[in-house]
């Protein structure tokens, strides 16, 4: 069996996909799983003998041949043919495009295979998605909304694949630290890194320090910083120096997922446009220093458009100290940071220090989507109770959140059956000849603006806002459209009603009992 | 057909056609640059233009094991260089076509798109041609609908494609080539290919 995992995005995202490769190995032990990647990721290729063969999309070379105008403009489309046949001549029994945009379904579906799976094209069209999984992805994922799940948790999710937590744990006395990124407004000002460095080897004599860098970044490392700490490696050496190392301080690096991928401590520095709820570290206890300031994340393309680097300043040196002291010590959250949780009914979840309530709304929001997703509504009142066990010691009030979420439930309920009712009466009108524009744009208007009037429930009424601005060919296509919302909809308020019997039923009785709990604990009752 | 007249500068005969140089004084200079600005991997390019040949010598030194098809529209000046390069025989095929119709009945139209070289243009000896040179670049590089035609009968495709608003002058791009294969050609084996080349510009 051969298998074909198309993965056309960056180093970091192909270490981010690498839990998802792994359960492929687990699955077909005796396959043949070849990627197709960029260039840039072929850095990689020591790090996985298990990879049979490491197709190359020459994106650099094809992008700058297609602009040029010396180069006949069928040039490269005799090399992508080439590689589509190449591809097709393996005989691939499974393809899966974990890359999700458009470059990459229109490979996919120009390759022959057995079975695809993932965003795939069909001529100029795309398959319809065969999952809620992917589809949610393809819809949540790019938003400002995105960060309910991980990035490998949707991958996972779509795949039908399983992507167990790495867990974390020091390996020897050197400290590594990545103080640059790729992009310019997620750095962490090279003083902050440089004072931070200086401080921290001078509180911990006993550590040894690495300043990891590629080979481009060298000129400007060694101006900041002393020769022999500087590492400018291959990943291969980066491993090897990670194998011994007590954590990793880095901003948003394929480093930082290279280095969750081998169970070496994390602390993140999430500036710019990282956004930790969606690709922070793959890892059990790793921890993120996140910005406070309202810009943050801001958007992936341009740089910075502030005035100064709010983010990066707002992180002081002090604070990067502290959280390294905390996740020395394995505090539970280090001070100012959050930590990465793995939790058996809601999965990947981050957790501040400083916001519990924020927590538990988060982790029951991703519970119910998760729920909804996976299509498990019998599993909803065993899987709530679950969860409570696993967010109560927070000490979170119960009654508080109950009430908050039926009230919410009642809002969500009124829109729902609003909406419901003024798409069945436009349909009708529609269908019976009288279509009327007017009533279709006022409809429009209102979904529209839902989700920036109900920002706690955002998530939930994403899809009805966003298919309001969407083009149609057909009225009868927005109707369509329109009524699969909101029946996905109807269903995760039904899952959430559930949800909400469970915190009524059982709130009261974990409350009681934390209420009689001494100090000490049970046993000394 | 206007009348090429040839000076000695430093030794060297610079043809001129209608009171323009069709190569720079600086030739030597001249050709360096434009060898410099057009640099290949493979070994075969297609070049449209000969004028005194300087470039040719200069684009040849710089890529040993090269060979080069030039395309021209007057003979006199592929005599001219035919007389004076006899070392490059092996190396430069010299073509004389005087319209987009000619060349698109010559044979070199079948190896550009057999070999889909490079074409490079000579612009500076374009003279009182520079337009009928534009559209032999544009034609040999299948970025006007005459050449874009050819190459896609070459590639399998059948039909002629009918291309909206190209205004003269401007070269087709994948843009352009995506919406003809999405229109009439949706189904063939490398549409795919087209597309995704598509989205490297999008």
């Amino acid at each position: 069996m051969k298998i074909l995992v198309i993965s056309l995005l960056r180093l970091g995202d192909f270490f981010l996909q690498a839990p998802l490769m792994r359960d492929l190995h687990r699955r077909y032990p005796d396959a043949e799983i070849d990627v197709l990647v960029n260039p840039g990721t072929l850095a990689a290729r020591e790090l996985f003998p298990e990879i049979s063969r490491w197709h190359v999309f020459e994106r650099d070379r094809l992008q700058k041949d297609v602009g040029t105008a010396e180069v006949p403009l069928f040039a490269p489309v005799r090399d992508v043919a080439a590689l589509i046949e190449t591809l097709s001549a393996r005989r691939y029994s499974l393809l899966l495009n974990f890359t999700h945009n458009r470059l990459s379904a229109h490979l996919a579906g120009a390759v022959t295979a057995g079975v695809k799976q993932g965003l795939i094209a069909e001529g100029p069209r795309f398959r319809p998605f065969e999952n809620r999984w992917l589809r949610q992805f393809n819809e949540k994922f790019g938003g400002r909304d995105g960060g309910l799940f991980h990035y490998t948790e949707w991958l996972a999710g779509a795949f039908g694949l399983e992507a167990p937590l790495p867990s974390s744990s020091a390996r020897g006395n050197r400290v590594l630290i990545q103080p640059l990124t790729s992009d310019a407004k997620k750095n962490w000002s090279v003083e902050n890194w440089k004072a931070w460095l200086s401080e921290f080897r001078a509180r911990h004599p006993e550590l040894r320090f690495s300043v990891l860098g590629a080979p481009f970044e060298e000129e400007f490392l060694r101006r900041h910083f002393e020769a022999e700490d500087l590492e400018i490696s291959s990943l291969t050496k980066v491993r090897d120096l990670l194998s011994e190392s007590r954590f990793l301080v880095t901003g948003d690096t394929s480093i930082k997922h290279l280095a969750a991928l081998e169970n070496v401590p994390v602390l993140e520095i999430a500036l710019g446009s990282s956004d930790p709820w969606k690709v922070g570290p793959y890892q059990a206890g790793a921890a993120v220093l996140s910005s406070r300031v309202s810009c943050a994340p801001c958007p992936s393309v341009g740089p910075c458009r502030r005035m100064s680097h709010e983010c990066g300043e707002e992180i002081s040196v002090a604070r990067v100290l502290e959280a390294a002291e905390g996740f020395m010590a394995s505090t539970a959250i280090p001070s100012g940071a959050s930590r990465v949780l793995k939790s058996r009914s809601v999965g990947w979840m981050l957790r501040s220090d400083s916001d519990a309530t924020e927590f538990v709304a988060r982790s029951a929001e991703k519970l119910l989507w998760r729920l909804f997703l996976e299509d498990e509504k019998d599993a909803a009142p065993s899987r709530a109770r679950l969860w409570m066990d696993e967010v109560s010691e927070s000490a979170p009030d119960w009654n508080a959140i109950a009430a908050t979420m039926a009230l919410e439930q009642d809002m969500l309920e009124r829109i729902h059956r609003e909406a419901r009712q003024s798409l069945q009466e436009a349909a009708n009108l529609c269908l019976a000849g009288n279509f009327d524009p007017q009533l279709l744009n006022s409809l429009r208007r209102q979904w529209g603006n839902l989700r920036a009037s109900q920002p706690r429930l955002r998530w939930q009424l994403q899809e009805l806002s966003e298919i309001a601005n969407l083009p149609f060919a057909h009225p009868l296509a927005f109707f369509g459209h329109g009524r699969r919302v909101l029946d996905d909809l109807a269903t995760r308020l039904f899952l959430r009603n559930r949800i909400l019997n469970v915190i009524k039923e059982h709130g009261g009785v974990h409350e009681r009992l934390s209420r009689k709990l001494p100090e000490r604990g049970p046993e000394a009752t | 057909m206007s009348v090429l007249m040839f000076h000695e500068i430093d030794g060297t005969l610079i043809p001129s056609e209608g009171g323009r140089l069709l190569s720079s004084p600086s030739y030597a200079r001249e050709a360096a640059e434009w060898t410099e600005k057009h640099k290949i991997a493979g070994d075969l390019a297609v070049i449209v233009g000969l004028g005194a040949g300087h470039h040719v010598r200069t684009w040849l030194a710089a890529h040993p094991g090269s060979r080069v098809i030039v395309v021209e529209s007057r003979p006199a000046l592929v005599n001219l260089f035919r007389t004076a390069n006899t070392d490059l025989r092996d190396r430069v095929e010299l073509v004389i076509v005087e319209s987009v119709e000619g060349l698109l009945k010559h044979e070199i139209m079948e190896t550009a798109a057999a070999t889909l070289a490079p074409v490079l243009l000579f612009a500076p000896c374009a003279g009182e041609q520079e337009k009928l040179f534009n559209e032999f670049f544009a034609t040999l590089s299948g970025r006007n609908p005459a050449g874009l035609n050819f190459y896609l009968r070459s590639f399998g495709f059948e039909g002629d494609a009918v291309l909206e608003n190209v205004g003269e002058g401007r070269l087709l791009t994948i843009k352009d080539l995506g919406l003809v294969i999405d229109t009439a050609h949706e189904g063939h084996p490398q549409a795919s290919a087209v597309r995704v080349l598509r989205e490297l510009l999008l």
